[in-house]
């Protein structure tokens, strides 16, 4: 294992990371909220993405980039994939608040399926890899002969503005500090005068933006967009929010980062068909030496 | 006493409903009758609707009702027009399993369609049992021919042409010094490229160890530094087109600029919209075929696919009417619709389609395709201007 | 003799004349595959049902069960019937391999661990070319049993028949044993169950042991019955396929699972009507069910139809009261 080829490769992944970050929060205050994993979470992304791929669509003549569009496509993408996550979960997940946890799931599972088959019967959708219509700028500047774009900058730069927003919302506010409560012991936060279903729907509102945000960023990055690229990535973000120590921001930022540089470095070293297996692997190191995830809280839990 | 009865009860009731519930698919519209006594020649086409691969699932079907179109407008087949009947197979063995029993099941006399491997396979022996011509669009591994049925025809020649005229592309045109394969794990992707390594052993070309990419991947940044600290002169990339597009474009971005050469499967317009400018200069292995050609057969075909599905043909649309056609010219050729007739037909039969000459070998592997090189020249599919001969 | 005998018996019977009755090959085998899944649930009811564990990724026993066979069958021609000991043995070990070092830990842990271990398998025989890369194996033998070789749907339909009942049976034997009331205990209250002297670690795994069983048995059967096998069907959509069933069904319930199984195979195949919106009206479906009756369609406190019916009649004789009384009074 020679240096000079894993740093570009630790670089690589750290912005991949960046986005697996963004998902991963999203995913993983959901989860701190009502212990539920939320296999949709990973098609709001999806969806947010056709959303911004029609705005863009619509306004974009020609070539040439209007940043204004781009700004003003992504917030409304946010807000939109903010209120898609809100109404799943008003009405699949409210009504199930006393059920067990695992037929939520599956509930989950039916979104998913129809959020994916659902984008895939719309003519104007369907199965095809769609081109995002806006391509972004590669200028930008060379490191040790691997070139990084002003792009992948910014691009790392608002992951990582959202994702200290959110850290500042949740452990600096009072709002936040609802929320934590309503994570904690949902009965003694309504004791306490919480209005714990509007903190859920908060909750599910931030979630749902951040994974438009990170579907706008990376579709303007990767430049295609596809209805099944939601589930697999959502997954990811699970598996990096689970790392990170879940229903803890920092912990899922950290989780989807570290993830993103596993991947890539896996990829460099073992070849891609290898990545995956390396990154569970070191999932399950890390589960092994430290069962709470790395940034895991001491969450009193039946032993 | 009475708790027993009522479990009883529940539990024979629970028992006709899950029995009714499964016997439910068999109840259903009513099959047309089989095709002499009604007038229409059924036939079936399993293809992936739902899934990863329902594009080229959509691409396939696409192909196959264009020349269904274009025969029932001159009359059909021996008088009868042919009546395509769609199934999902999902690119899963069990589901194409189901599939394959329900066509069959309709009282379909041919099966034309089909995009994996792995889910023709399990289906091969329900046609076969039926009886009926189990004519594959797109899937071609050898594992389909080696199970000695008699019914199954390919129209893709696949892996050892392609691979030839790649091997060709990379000695005599190219002159590549060090290559790099990847392939989407696809087993189409990943037997072109071992074909591919294996044509090149022995020659100047040093071919590295062939890169495997899960065909989810969308990020290629890790892959790229390998291309780089391995030093690679070229690129040849066997799997699908938006990956490879995903690939192309994030290569010229990291500023590698070394001869990119997609196989038939990355063959798309598509892909030149994802990869925008950096598709310039991308070359592709394809069999001749439409879409991107000059010959007027082809130029309809694009023209006839465009104005009815407002879409390009896929990389395997041609293959899809290829399908068709023969079945129509064998069951012309016999003189008859009876399934068993038309299989022996087939075996006989060779024709021009859009995909070159069209005839099959003896265990039903497809010979004549010819395949040639093309260059992406301003955004458009052009013929390489230096072929390789092979 | 238990009460739900007769009733198994008669299913055992309707089930057995299906093939002659209906005469279609679909139907057969879209009820085999039923089956196949009604024993990869009745497996996963072990860990998730009756021990509540949450395990997603169960396919891995079923991947190496097939492989295990399809290997040994088409690299070394054994008969199938022997490849199936060595199946269960090398399920066995991942299971406690896998099982030792994670069952201790919270559920939602457990459940990524789990996903991962069937990733990991997944990706395994995905990259190997022993294991025939991504086209997986073909040319497996069928299977022979007493000197008769089956290679008919209906065939296999008979022989999963068989299995579907032999697991059930062991199902109810298993969950009526020690066994199964120190499964149930954890599953209540884990802290209570290990105040009671059982060794709580040590039956988890026993649960995840006896769930590795019944999906190697199956994997192994199922290479025979599909004469080929390739990765993609050994993934976590497979895993999820099997929660589903368990969960809609019925978390526990042995009946459950059977009917669970029977939905999520059966619904995407009747609605095939529908073309490519198919797994759209599943889904609509999957959410709906879970919504209103998120105990599952057949929980263990049963299908509730005895309660139902005592509110008819309650308020059929509430009705009935009013009206007389309303006589009485004489009020319009």
């Amino acid at each position: 294992m020679t240096w000079t080829v894993v740093i570009p490769d630790i670089v690589a992944g750290l912005f991949l990371g960046a986005f697996l970050a963004l998902v991963a929060v999203g995913y993983s205050m959901v989860y701190g909220i009502l212990r539920l994993i939320n296999f949709a979470h990973g098609d709001f992304y999806m969806v947010a993405a056709f959303v911004s791929y029609t705005l863009l669509a619509a306004v974009t003549v020609g070539t040439k980039i209007n940043w204004g569009n781009v700004v003003w496509v992504g917030i409304v993408t946010m807000i939109a994939g903010g209120v898609l996550a809100m109404s799943v979960e008003r009405l699949v997940y409210r009504p199930m608040r006393r059920a067990a946890i695992l037929s939520v799931m599956i509930a989950a599972l039916g979104v998913s399926q129809v959020l994916e088959n659902g984008v895939l019967n719309i003519p104007a959708w369907g199965s095809n890899y769609l081109p995002f219509p806006v391509t972004p700028p590669s200028t930008g500047f060379n490191v040790d002969g691997v070139h990084y774009t002003w792009t992948q900058v910014v691009i790392v730069a608002i992951a990582a503005v959202l994702i200290a927003a959110v850290w500042w919302i949740v452990n600096r506010t009072m709002l936040g500090t609802a929320m934590r409560a309503v994570a904690q012991d949902r009965a003694a936060a309504t004791l306490m005068g919480i209005n714990t279903d509007r903190i859920i729907s908060l909750v599910f509102f931030i979630g749902g933006a951040l994974a438009g945000a990170a579907a706008v960023t990376s579709s303007l990055y990767y430049g295609q967009i596809n209805y099944l690229e939601g589930f697999s990535l959502g997954l990811q973000a699970f598996t990096a929010a689970v790392m990170g120590g879940i229903g803890n921001v920092a912990g899922a930022a950290v989780g989807g980062l570290l993830l993103g540089i596993l991947e890539s470095v896996g990829t460099g070293q073992f070849g891609a068909q290898w990545a995956l297996l390396f990154a569970f692997g070191a999932l399950v190191l890390t589960l092994w030496l430290r069962p709470t995830g790395l940034l895991g809280e001491r969450v009193a839990q039946r032993v | 006493m009475r708790v027993m009865s009522t479990t009883c009860l529940t539990g024979v009731a629970g028992v006709l409903l899950a029995a009714a519930f499964v016997a439910l698919p068999s109840v259903g519209p009513v099959a047309p009758a089989a095709a002499t006594s009604s007038g229409t020649y059924l036939v079936g086409a399993s293809e992936p609707m739902t899934g990863p691969e329902a594009q080229a699932g959509t691409e396939i079907y696409n192909g196959e009702q264009l020349a269904v179109n274009k025969i029932n407008a001159a009359g059909g087949v021996l008088g009868h027009k042919i009546s395509l009947v769609e199934e999902d197979d999902a690119c899963d063995p069990q589901t194409s399993v189901n599939a394959a029993n329900k066509l069959v099941s309709l009282g379909v006399q041919a099966m034309v369609g089909g995009y994996c491997s792995s889910a023709a396979q399990p289906a091969e022996a329900i046609y076969a049992r039926a009886g009926i011509p189990n004519i594959q669009a797109s899937a071609n591994s050898s594992t389909l021919t080696a199970a000695g049925y008699h019914n199954v025809f390919l129209i893709d020649p696949g892996g050892p042409v392609q691979a030839q005229a790649a091997a060709g592309l990379f000695t005599q045109v190219l002159k590549v010094k060090t290559l790099f394969i990847a392939d989407d794990q696809s087993t189409y992707a990943v037997n072109v490229a071992q074909l591919t390594a294996k044509a090149l052993a022995g020659t100047s070309v040093k071919v590295l160890p062939i890169e495997a990419i899960p065909s989810t991947d969308q990020d290629f940044s890790a892959v790229i530094e390998t291309v780089r600290t391995d030093k690679a002169t070229a690129i040849y990339w066997t799997g699908y087109f938006a990956q490879g597009a995903e690939f192309v474009r994030q290569l010229r971005t990291a500023g590698i600029t070394i001869p990119f050469v997609c196989a038939d499967g990355a063959v798309d317009p598509t892909f030149i919209k994802d990869a925008g400018a950096s598709a310039n200069g991308t070359y592709a292995t394809i069999s001749a075929t439409g879409s991107l050609l000059t010959s007027s057969a082809d130029k309809t075909f694009d023209s006839a696919y465009a104005s009815k599905f407002h879409a390009q043909p896929g990389p395997y649309s041609a293959y899809g009417y290829d399908g068709i056609y023969a079945l129509a010219d064998a069951a012309k050729a016999a003189g008859s619709l009876v399934p068993s007739k038309v299989i022996k037909a087939l075996h006989g039969l060779k024709f021009a389609g859009l995909t070159g000459e069209v005839y099959f070998a003896a265990n039903g592997s497809r010979l004549g395709a010819h395949f040639v090189v093309l260059e992406i020249i301003g955004g458009q599919y052009k013929l390489a201007p230096k072929q390789p001969t092979m | 003799m238990h009460p739900g005998l007769p009733v198994a018996l008669v299913a055992l019977g309707v089930a057995a004349f299906l093939p002659p009755l209906v005469q279609n090959t679909y139907v057969v085998s879209v009820a085999m595959q039923v089956e196949i899944l009604m024993c990869l649930a009745l497996g996963l009811n072990f860990v998730v049902g009756l021990c509540g564990m949450l395990d997603l990724g169960f396919a891995a026993f079923f991947a190496i069960g097939s492989y295990t066979t399809g290997l040994l069958s088409v690299d070394l021609h054994w008969p199938i019937l022997a490849t199936v000991p060595l199946a269960v043995v090398a399920s066995l070990i991942g299971a406690v391999f896998i099982g030792t070092p994670t069952l201790r830990l919270r559920s939602d842990y457990l459940a990524v661990i789990t996903l991962g271990f069937g990733e990991i398998i997944q990706n395994i025989v995905t990259n190997l070319n022993q294991t025939g890369g991504p086209e997986g194996i073909s040319g497996i033998a069928p299977l022979s049993v007493a000197g008769l070789t089956i290679t008919s749907t209906a065939g296999y339909f008979y022989v999963f028949l068989v299995l579907t009942a032999v697991f059930t049976w062991v199902s109810y034997r298993v969950r009526r044993s020690r066994l199964g009331r120190a499964w149930l205990a954890i599953r209540e209250d884990e802290d209570t169950a290990q105040a009671m002297g059982i060794k709580v670690h040590n039956f988890k795994l026993y649960a995840y042991m006896a769930g590795s069983v019944y999906g190697s048995i199956t994997g192994s059967l199922y290479g025979a019955a599909f004469i080929a096998i390739a990765p993609p069907s050994f993934g976590f959509n497979e895993s999820l396929l099997v929660v589903m069933a368990v969960a809609m069904g019925g978390i526990g319930s042995i009946w459950g699972a059977l009917l669970g199984a029977g939905v999520v195979i059966a619904s995407p195949e009747i609605f095939r009507q529908f073309a490519s919106a198919r797994l759209l009206v599943f889904g609509v479906l999957l959410v709906l069910i879970m919504v209103l009756r998120p105990q599952g369609i057949w929980p263990e406190t049963g299908l509730g139809l005895e309660r139902r019916a005592r509110s008819v009649a309650r308020s059929v004789r509430g009705f009935a009261r009013s009206s007389t009384h309303r006589s009485d009074e004489g009020a319009p």
